[in-house]
């Protein structure tokens, strides 16, 4: 396998990891919030999605964002951290990652900046998570649903503003590396 | 930099929404106070606390969607009970829709509603009120923080 292959697998494995895991870390907190709203949640995944979009844009080849959710969805049942989605699981988190996909390839091919387009990404994978979720579980209507998604829509456009700074800094360490392996 | 614009004009404008529905949704009439439970069939309408509801011990073990399986100890009263209190016979119901305050709900039938030691609406130590369905090959109808029971004659 080429060296450079193997550290975007690398890098992606990471972000599946790092995605995975903060959602745990940040439940806690999140569900203060969305107690308070009396909303099912939202804000967890939006920022568990935020590594992938990171994933997908630092290496942008279309799939990877699908291939991440897919590696997440196979550890999240390995792990028995499929919440109240149980078997179907993973179907809330290929769906995101098909939506990063699409995102992110519609972007490159309009020439938006990246910051808009990580931002764009993490808003809508958000929403089509949270609209998964209900379709699976939750079965909200009217107010319930509109605030919801709205929640969604607005933790995963903040998400994804972040994950583009962080996209900028690490496409500045990596220029700055792969000067220094030509200069070797 | 005009996309960085658009990127807080978006922000912006989702934040508004929300701020919107928020006050929509936490001054709507289907936000009920902590420890109450409203009980609605048709027209009317009965309001329980934890006290009307926290009568009888209630034992048992449900199986969660690991696999796993957690002991139930607590006070609680049948929901065929606490229908009964409010004057309805269980007898005559098709189904009961319980939704918690987050809105998460589940289902239980009228036959299920007669089945000896199945539904209870049992009381946590924070005063919240919690449906539990035994025999349920996972967790997915325990709902916490009960908020509304629907129920839907035969």
């Amino acid at each position: 396998m080429k060296h450079e292959k193997l550290r975007q697998l690398l890098f992606w494995a990471l972000c599946c990891d790092l995605g995975l895991f903060a959602k745990k870390l940040i439940a806690p907190a999140a569900n203060l919030i969305t107690d308070a709203l009396h909303i099912p949640g939202g804000i967890g995944t939006s920022f568990s999605l935020l590594f992938l979009v990171i994933g997908a844009c630092v290496v942008p080849r279309f799939g990877s964002g699908t291939l991440m959710g897919l590696v997440q969805s196979v550890l999240a049942v390995l792990f028995g951290m499929t919440g109240s989605m149980g078997i179907l699981a993973p179907i809330g988190y290929i769906i995101p990652g098909l939506i990063i996909d699409i995102v992110l390839w519609a972007g490159r091919k309009s020439c938006l900046e990246k910051q808009l387009s990580c931002c764009l990404a993490n808003m809508f994978s958000a929403a089509a998570a949270a609209l998964t979720a209900n379709i699976i579980v939750f079965r909200l209507r009217g107010i319930v649903l509109l605030l919801y998604m709205a929640v969604s829509l607005f933790t995963g456009a903040v998400c994804g503003l972040v994950a583009g700074r962080v996209v900028k800094r690490l496409e500045r360490i990596i220029k700055t590396h792969e000067a220094k392996e030509v200069q070797q | 930099m005009k996309q960085k614009k658009i990127i807080l004009l978006i922000i912006l404008i989702l934040a508004a929404v929300v701020a919107l529905l928020m006050i929509l949704r936490l001054t709507g009439d289907r936000i009920v106070e902590q420890g109450q439970v409203e009980i609605i069939r048709q027209e009317q309408k009965w309001y329980l606390g934890e006290t009307d509801i926290a009568k009888v011990p209630v034992k048992g073990e449900l199986v969660n969607g690991k696999g796993e399986r957690v002991s139930i100890d607590a006070k609680g009263s049948t929901m065929a009970d606490v229908l009964t209190s409010v004057g309805i016979d269980p007898a005559e119901v098709g189904i009961v829709k319980i939704y918690a305050q987050d809105e998460y709900s589940a289902e239980v039938s009228g036959e299920e509603l007669l089945e000896e030691g199945k539904v209870y609406l049992i009381s946590g130590e924070d005063g919240t009120i919690t449906l539990v369905v035994f025999g349920d090959s996972n967790s997915k109808r325990k709902v916490k923080e009960v908020a509304r029971i629907e129920v839907d004659p035969k």
